[in-house]
C-alpha cells in the first residue's frame, strides 16, 4: 500500500478499556505502528505533546471533553494543529461527517469497528485527505 | 471437555431460536405481556443454570488437575490451587441446588451430582493428605490402588444429563415464549428481550475465550429487563411489581421492597409501594414487619438512604433495633444483609428500593453500584407515569366541568338537569353514589337527585332535617363536608348507608346563592377524593346553586354568563365558548396563563387566537378548527403554543360543538388541556430509550472487535471447531448491530424526527451505491445484479436513506433467489414519479400474506429469520423512509414465478417537512405598515392577517422610528404624506444614516410614482391607492421574500421549438430570468424548484399534459402562481376553470396577438418587474 505518510507512532483516545485493548490489538498486530493509549482528552493532550505521535484516533463520546473539543484544543497548539486526527464514532450522520471534517478531522471511523481492516480503513482516509 | 463444545453450539443454537421470535410478532394484550414476561423470567434463568453446571465441570476439572500437579510435582502453589477451586466448587454446587428448586428432576440430579463430587472430593483429600504425610510414591499407589476412573465418569455423566436436560428445556422455553411472541408486536420490548438473550449469549461465548469471569452477561440481562419491564407497565404499582421480583430473582435476594416519597399528615412519610419475597424461602415475618412499618422521610434503613441520597449496603446483624426497627424479623427469618438505593427522578428524590439477602457480603459494592444505576431510569419511569396519572385526572375534571357548565345552561327541567349532574359526577368522578337535595318549604331537605349504585335502597335520605346527619349539618353550618375516613368523621354519619356500601369518603357541600341555602349535593366513593376534585365540586356546587335559582326565575344573559364563569375558573384548562360565526364568547382566564397573551385580543377577534399558536402548527390547529364547523362533530388535536417569552407549551384541545333543534351548529366549546408536562416526561422516556440504544452498542463493540480478532487470528492460533463457533458468534453480533441500528431508525420514523438530507442526486449514482452495499451478499449466493435504468436523470432526495431502500430490496431479493438466477433493478420515470423497482425470480409470495409484509418483523415465514438473517424491519423501515420522501412502496408477485418490490419518488421531493417551513417563514412574516388612515391601515392588517402576516400599524413616522427599535419587520408598507413628514424623505434618511438599512418597502400612496426613488433597491413596488387586494397582498408576499433584488423568473412549458423560441423572444424584453421546459416531467420539477413568479404553459406537451400539471400545481406551494395558459386549442369553461392557479389568462394562439401576449406577461409580472427597468429596456431596443 503506498501512502503519502509514514506512521510509526498512533495515539487512540477512547475511554472504553475494552475499546482502547482490542484496537490496540489490531493496529499493533498487524502493522508494526506503536500504539500509545489515552483514556480522556485530557490525557490525550498531555500525551500528545509529550509523544508528538503521527496520528490521533479520537473516540467522539467521552466524559468530560468530548472528541471534538479535544480536537478543537490540539488544534490551538502550534506543534500539534498538524498531527492528524481520524474520530472513532456510533453510526454518524451525514451532517455529523461532514461538520467533524469542517472542524479539521481526516475521517471517521465508524463503531462497531472491525479491528481486522481498521489499518487498512486508516490508510485509505489518509491517502483520500 | 467435549461436552463444552457441544454446550456452545447449543448455546449459539438457541441464539438462532431466540432470534427466530423476531420473527413472529403482532398484538397482544397486557395480559400476555405479562405471560410473556414470565417466559423470559425463565429463560434467563435457565441459562443462569446452564452457566452453573459450566462452571462447576470448570472447577471440578481444576481440582482434579491441581492435585494431579501436587501429586507430580508437590509444590505447595498447587495444594492451594486445590483449596481454591475446592471452594468454588462448593460454592458452585450450593448456588446450583438453589437454582434447580423449582425442577425437581434437576433438583434429584443436582443432589445426586453433589453427592458424587462430595466422594471425588472426599478420595482427592485422601490422596494429598497420603501425599503429605507419606509422600508422592505413596500417593501414587493408593491411586493406583483404589482406581477413580469410575468416580469420575460418573460426575461428568450426570453433568452431561443435566446439561443436556437443561438444554432441552431452554429450547422449549424458547419456544414457547416464541409461541407466545406470535401474538405481540411490542416492537421495542421484543427487541430488547430478544438483544437481552443474544448478549447473554456472546458474552458468555467471549468468557470463555477470555476466561475472565466478569458480570457483563448480568449487568445487560438486569439493565434489558429493567427496561422491559417499564416499558410494559401502565401503572407504578405494577411497575414496581415486576421490577422487584425481576431484579430480586435476578440477583438471588430473598427479600425485596420499594417506598415512594409521599406527603401525608405529617409532612412527608414514606409509602411501601409493593414488597416481593423468594417464594421458596420463608420471610414472612420480614414481609409483616415491612409492610406494618410506618416510615417518615429520615426512619430506618430507607431513612438513611433518603437523607444521604446514596446507596447503601447494610450489615444488618450490627444495625441497632433503634436504627432498624424490623431487625428482630429480619433475624428471626434469617436475613443479613440489606442494599438500598434512591430512586431519582427529574424533580429529585422519589423512593427507594430495598433488598435482602441471608447472606452477608459487604464486598458486594459492585452489585451495588450495578443496582443503584438503575434508580435514575426508574425515577425517570416513575415521573413520566405520574404525569400521565395527574393528567388523566386532570382531563376528567374539565370534561366533568365542561359538560356540567352545558347542563346548566341549557337543561330547563329543574328535576332533569340535577339528575344530569349526579350522572355526571358518578361517570367523571368516579363517585360511588351523587345526590342533590333542594330544600322545601317546610324546611327540611328533598332528595331531587340520585345517582351511584348504593346496594340497599335506603329510604332514610330520602328527606333530611336540617341539622341531623351528615348532610343535615352541611345545610345547617353552610359549611362543606370533606373526609376521606367517613367512619371516623366527627360528624354523625349515615351509618346504615355507609356499612352497607362500603363507602370510605364523603365530600358534601351546601347548595348556597348568596346567603340562601338552597341545598346540598354530596358524593360518597370508596376511594379518597382528591383536593382537586374536592375544588372541582366545590366550584361546581356554586354553579348548581346557581342553576337551581335559574330555573325558579328566567335568568339574565349576564347571569348566564356568570354561571360559566363561576365554573370554569375553577379549572386550570383553558375554556373557551364560541360561535359558528368565528366569534368567542366566552374564555376562561386560564387563557392568559396558558398562553401569556390577553384575552382581550380573542374577543378583538377569534383569529388572533393564531399570534399564539406555533407556526408550524397553525395549519393544524385551523384544519381542526374547520373540521369541527364541517363534521359538527367533536375534534381534538396537540400543539404547541409559542408564549411572547419565546417558551412553548403543548396543549391538546378538544372541541365539544353543540346543535339547535334546526341541526345546525349553535355553539362549539372547547378545553384546551395543557400537557407540556406530559410531553416533556416522553421525551425522557424517549431519551432513555436511545441512552439504551447506545448502551447495547458500546458492549456489542467490544463483542463484535474480539471475536474479530480472534477470527484474524491475532488472538492465537485457534482450532477449528473454535474458529468454527467464533464465526457463528460475529454472524450473530452482526444481526444484533443491524437489529439496533434498525430499531433506531424505526424509532425515529415513528417519532417523526427522522430528519431527510435533501440533494440532487444522479438516479445512476443511488444505483451504484445499492449495488455496491449487496454486492457482497449477491457473490455469496451467487446471484447477478443486473440494472436497467431508464430514466437517467437525478432526484432530489437523502441519497443515503434511498440507498438504503434500495439495497435492503436488493438484499431480500437474493436472499430469496435460486442459486445462478438473477436480480434486476429497473428505474423509469412514471409521472411525476420515478419508480425503482426490483425483481427477484424467487418463490414468490402468497396473496393473502401480502398485506402483512410492511408491519414491524414480519418475515412471513418465522424460519427466514433464522435461515435469511433479516432484521424483520427493513421493509417496515424501507415504507417509512418512502412516504418520509412524499413516495410509496409496493410488491407485486405471482407464486412460483417471483416477486417485485418498488418504490416510487417524487423526482423532486417535496414533503411535508418543507411546507410547514415555508409556511414558518410567512406565518413569522411581520410587517410594518406605516399609515394615518386608520381604516385603510385596519383593513389591510385584517387582509394581510389571513394570508399569514402580522402587521403592526404606526400612524406617524415618530411612531414608525419607535416601533422599529421594537422589532424589524420583514417589509414595510409606506404611505408618502403623513401627519408628521413626507414618507420617502424618511426612507431616504434612514438609508443615508444606516448603510445596512434594507427593509424591502412597498410604497403604498395616492402620490404617482417617483421615478427617482422607485427602483432603488429597497422600494420594491409601488402601489397606487385605490389598490386590488390580491395586488398589494402579491407586493408584499414579493417583498418578504425578499425578491426585490433578484430577477423575476418566468417557466415556459412549451415543447414546440418555433412556438418556444417566440415566447422567448417577447419575454426576454421584460429583465427576467427564463427558464424552459419541453416535456410535463421537466416542467414540473422546474415549477417546484425554482418556484417561478410567472408560468406560461401550453396544454398539448408530453405527458403529464398541461391538465395534469395544473392539477399538481395546485396541490402544491406553487397554487398561487401567476398562469398564462398559451394553447392552439378552444377551451370550454370548464376546462378553462381546471387550468387556473393564482392570476390566470387563457390566450388561443391563433386569436392572440404579440401585443396581447406581450401584455398579459407584463400584467401578470407587474409588482416584479419595475415600469422603470422595462422602460430602459425598451428605450434601450429602440
Amino acid at each position: 500500500m503506498t501512502t503519502a505518510m509514514e506512521i510509526k507512532q498512533v495515539l487512540l483516545v477512547d475511554d472504553d478499556l475494552n475499546i482502547r485493548t482490542l484496537a490496540q490489538m489490531g493496529l499493533e498486530g498487524l502493522t508494526d505502528w506503536k500504539v500509545e493509549l489515552a483514556s480522556s482528552g485530557a490525557e490525550a493532550l498531555s500525551k500528545a505533546a509529550e509523544i508528538k505521535p503521527d496520528l490521533i484516533i479520537l473516540d467522539v463520546m467521552m466524559p468530560g471533553m468530548d472528541g471534538p473539543t479535544t480536537l478543537g484544543e490540539l488544534k490551538k497548539v502550534e506543534s500539534l494543529n498538524d498531527i492528524p486526527v481520524i474520530f472513532m464514532t456510533a453510526k454518524a450522520q451525514t451532517h455529523e461527517v461532514e461538520l467533524y471534517q469542517k472542524m479539521g478531522a481526516k475521517g471517521i471511523i465508524t463503531k462497531p469497528f472491525d479491528p481486522m481492516s481498521l489499518p487498512d480503513d486508516i490508510q485509505g482516509i489518509l491517502s483520500k485527505s | 471437555m467435549r461436552h463444552r463444545w457441544t454446550f456452545l453450539v447449543g448455546i449459539a443454537g438457541t441464539l438462532f431460536l431466540t432470534l427466530a421470535a423476531a420473527g413472529y410478532a403482532t398484538f397482544a394484550s397486557a395480559r400476555q405481556q405479562q405471560v410473556m414476561h414470565n417466559h423470559r423470567v425463565w429463560l434467563i434463568h435457565t441459562y443462569d443454570v446452564l452457566l452453573s453446571l459450566e462452571e462447576i465441570d470448570v472447577a471440578l476439572e481444576e481440582l482434579v488437575s491441581s492435585e494431579r500437579g501436587y501429586l507430580i510435582k508437590q509444590k505447595i502453589e498447587f495444594k492451594s490451587d486445590f483449596d481454591a477451586s475446592l471452594k468454588a466448587l462448593e460454592a458452585e454446587i450450593r448456588k446450583l441446588l438453589i437454582l434447580v428448586r423449582d425442577n425437581p428432576t434437576q433438583e434429584q440430579r443436582a443432589h445426586f451430582l453433589k453427592r458424587t463430587i462430595d466422594r471425588r472430593i472426599d478420595y482427592l483429600k485422601e490422596v494429598i493428605s497420603v501425599s503429605e504425610k507419606d509422600g508422592t510414591d505413596a500417593a501414587r499407589k493408593f491411586v493406583k490402588h483404589r482406581g477413580q476412573e469410575t468416580v469420575e465418569d460418573q460426575a461428568d455423566d450426570i453433568l452431561h444429563e443435566m446439561i443436556a436436560s437443561e438444554k432441552n428445556l431452554l429450547r422449549f422455553r424458547s419456544e414457547k415464549l416464541d409461541r407466545e411472541t406470535a401474538h405481540n408486536s411490542e416492537l421495542f420490548a421484543t427487541l430488547l428481550a430478544l438483544a437481552a438473550s443474544a448478549l447473554v449469549m456472546c458474552s458468555f461465548i467471549l468468557i470463555y475465550f477470555f476466561k475472565e469471569k466478569n458480570n457483563v452477561a448480568r449487568r445487560l440481562a438486569t439493565q434489558l429487563a429493567i427496561t422491559q419491564v417499564l416499558n410494559e407497565s401502565r401503572d407504578i404499582q405494577f411497575a414496581f411489581e415486576r421490577l422487584l421480583q425481576v431484579l430480586g430473582k435476578m440477583n438471588n435476594f430473598r427479600f425485596a421492597d420499594a417506598w415512594l416519597v409521599t406527603s401525608g399528615q405529617n409532612g412527608n412519610e414514606l409509602k411501601l409501594v409493593t414488597s416481593w419475597s423468594d417464594e421458596t424461602v420463608n420471610v414472612e415475618k420480614f414481609k409483616e414487619a415491612t409492610e406494618l412499618a410506618k416510615l417518615g422521610i429520615n426512619d430506618e434503613l430507607p431513612g438513611q438512604v433518603c437523607s444521604t441520597k446514596a446507596p447503601h449496603l447494610f450489615d444488618l446483624v450490627t444495625l441497632p433495633p433503634e436504627k432498624f426497627t424490623r431487625k428482630s424479623a429480619a433475624m428471626a427469618d434469617g436475613l443479613r444483609q440489606g442494599l438500598g438505593f434512591p430512586i431519582y427522578g427529574q424533580t429529585g428524590l422519589l423512593g427507594v428500593m430495598e433488598f435482602f439477602s441471608e447472606k452477608l457480603n459487604l464486598n458486594n459494592t459492585e452489585q451495588l453500584s450495578n443496582l443503584s444505576s438503575f434508580g435514575q431510569e426508574i425515577g425517570l419511569f416513575v415521573e413520566a407515569l405520574r404525569a400521565k396519572e395527574e393528567l388523566v385526572e386532570r382531563a376528567e375534571l374539565a370534561n366533568f366541568v365542561a359538560e356540567t357548565a352545558y347542563v346548566l345552561s341549557q337543561q330547563a327541567n329543574l328535576h332533569e338537569m340535577l339528575k344530569q349532574c349526579t350522572s355526571l359526577m358518578v361517570r367523571h368522578l368516579n363517585a360511588g353514589l351523587a345526590r342533590i337535595w333542594a330544600i322545601g318549604n317546610d324546611r327540611e331537605l328533598k332528595l331531587q337527585a340520585s345517582s351511584g349504585n348504593v346496594g340497599t335502597t335506603s329510604d332514610a335520605q330520602n328527606i333530611i332535617e336540617i341539622g341531623t346527619g351528615e348532610i343535615g349539618t352541611v345545610a345547617e353550618k353552610q359549611r362543606p363536608l370533606l373526609s376521606n375516613n367517613l367512619l371516623e368523621s366527627a360528624q354523625a354519619p349515615d351509618r346504615a348507608l355507609i356499612e352497607s356500601s362500603g363507602f370510605t369518603s364523603i365530600a358534601a357541600y351546601p347548595l348556597v346563592f348568596g346567603k340562601e341555602l338552597l341545598g346540598v349535593l354530596a358524593m360518597y366513593g370508596k376511594e379518597n377524593i382528591s383536593r382537586q376534585m374536592q375544588e372541582t365540586l366545590s366550584g361546581v356546587s356554586n354553579g348548581i346553586a346557581l342553576g337551581i335559582k335559574r330555573n325558579q326565575a328566567e335568568l339574565l344573559l349576564e347571569e348566564r354568563e356568570l354561571l360559566f364563569r363561576t365554573l370554569t375558573e375553577q379549572i386550570k384548562e383553558v375554556f373557551i365558548v364560541a360561535k359558528p360565526n368565528d366569534t368567542f364568547v366566552y374564555v376562561s382566564p386560564a387563557y392568559e396563563e396558558t398562553w401569556g397573551r390577553p384575552i382581550a385580543d380573542l374577543y378583538e377577534s377569534a383569529q388572533n387566537i393564531f399570534k399564539g399558536v406555533h407556526p408550524e402548527d397553525v395549519e393544524l390547529v385551523r384544519n381542526f378548527a374547520e373540521q369541527t364547523n364541517i363534521q359538527m362533530k367533536s375534534q381534538q388535536v396537540e400543539h404547541r403554543v409559542v408564549r411572547p417569552d419565546g417558551t412553548i407549551r403543548w396543549i391538546w384541545a378538544r372541541t365539544f360543538p353543540t346543535l339547535n333543534e334546526d341541526g345546525q351548529l349553535e355553539t362549539i366549546y372547547s378545553i384546551g388541556h395543557d400537557i407540556t408536562e406530559r410531553k416533556e416526561a416522553e421525551k425522557r422516556v424517549s431519551e432513555f430509550y436511545s441512552t439504551v440504544s447506545h448502551e447495547l452498542r458500546t458492549p456489542l463493540t467490544s463483542i463484535h472487535a474480539s471475536l474479530r480478532l480472534i477470527e484474524g487470528g491475532l488472538a492465537g492460533p485457534v482450532s477449528d471447531k473454535i474458529s468454527r463457533l467464533v464465526t457463528i458468534a460475529r454472524t450473530e453480533s452482526d444481526r444484533l448491530i443491524r437489529l439496533i441500528n434498525d430499531i433506531l431508525d424505526i424509532r425515529k420514523i415513528e417519532a417523526g424526527r427522522l430528519e431527510l438530507k435533501l440533494s440532487e442526486k444522479p438516479v445512476d449514482e443511488l444505483v451504484l451505491g445499492a449495488f455496491a452495499a449487496t454486492q457482497g451478499m449477491a457473490r455469496e449466493a451467487a446471484v447477478t445484479l443486473k440494472q436497467e435504468i431508464e430514466y437517467h436523470g437525478s432526484i432530489k432526495c437523502d441519497a443515503d436513506r434511498v440507498v438504503q431502500i434500495l439495497a435492503n430490496f436488493l438484499s431480500n431479493a437474493i436472499k430469496y433467489s435460486p442459486h445462478e438466477a438473477e436480480v434486476r433493478l429497473r428505474v423509469e420515470s412514471i409521472g411525476t414519479m420515478i419508480r425503482f423497482s426490483v425483481s427477484d425470480s424467487g418463490p414468490g409470495i402468497p396473496e393473502g400474506e401480502m398485506h402483512k409484509l410492511w408491519g414491524k418483523f414480519q418475515q412471513l415465514d418465522s424460519s427466514d429469520t433464522r435461515q435469511k438473517g433479516g432484521t424483520g424491519l427493513g421493509l417496515a423501515i424501507s415504507k417509512g423512509l418512502a412516504e418520509q420522501h412524499g413516495g410509496r412502496v409496493g410488491v407485486e408477485s405471482t407464486m412460483g414465478k417471483g416477486t417485485t418490490f418498488w418504490v416510487e419518488l417524487p423526482a423532486n421531493s417535496v414533503s411535508a417537512r418543507i411546507t410547514s417551513q415555508d409556511l414558518k417563514s410567512f406565518a413569522l412574516a411581520r410587517v410594518l405598515m406605516v399609515e394615518d388612515d386608520e381604516q385603510l391601515s385596519k383593513l389591510v392588517k385584517s387582509l394581510l392577517k389571513k394570508e399569514g402576516f402580522d402587521v403592526e400599524i404606526a400612524g406617524t413616522l415618530e411612531e414608525a422610528d419607535q416601533r422599529l427599535k421594537e422589532f424589524t419587520p420583514k417589509a414595510i408598507i409606506l404611505d408618502v404624506t403623513l401627519p408628521d413628514g413626507n414618507g420617502l424623505d424618511w426612507l431616504k434618511k434612514k438609508q443615508q444614516s444606516n448603510n445596512e438599512f434594507s427593509i424591502p418597502t412597498v410604497v403604498l400612496s395616492g402620490v404617482e410614482k417617483n421615478p427617482e426613488l422607485f427602483g432603488t433597491a429597497i422600494i420594491f413596488d409601488w402601489l397606487i391607492k385605490p389598490t386590488e387586494d390580491k395586488r398589494l397582498e402579491r407586493a408584499v408576499r414579493y417583498a418578504v421574500r425578499n425578491k426585490g433584488n433578484a430577477k423575476a423568473k418566468v417557466l415556459i412549458i412549451e415543447d414546440d421549438k418555433a412556438t418556444r423560441e417566440l415566447l422567448v423572444d417577447h419575454v426576454s424584453r421584460f429583465p427576467v430570468e427564463l427558464i424552459e421546459a419541453t416535456e410535463g416531467v421537466r416542467a414540473l420539477n422546474l415549477a417546484r424548484t425554482e418556484n417561478p413568479d410567472l408560468i406560461i404553459l401550453d396544454v398539448g406537451i408530453p405527458a403529464p399534459n398541461g391538465f395534469e400539471i395544473v392539477e399538481s400545481l395546485r396541490k402544491s406551494d406553487q397554487r398561487e402562481t401567476p398562469l398564462i395558459v398559451y394553447t392552439s386549442r378552444d377551451l370550454t369553461k370548464a376546462e378553462m376553470n381546471d387550468l387556473t392557479l393564482g392570476l390566470t389568462k387563457h390566450l388561443i394562439k391563433s386569436k392572440t396577438s404579440e401585443q396581447e401576449l406581450i401584455d398579459s406577461v407584463k400584467q401578470l409580472l407587474d409588482g416584479l418587474v419595475t415600469a422603470v427597468d422595462s422602460q430602459s429596456k425598451e428605450a434601450a431596443e429602440t
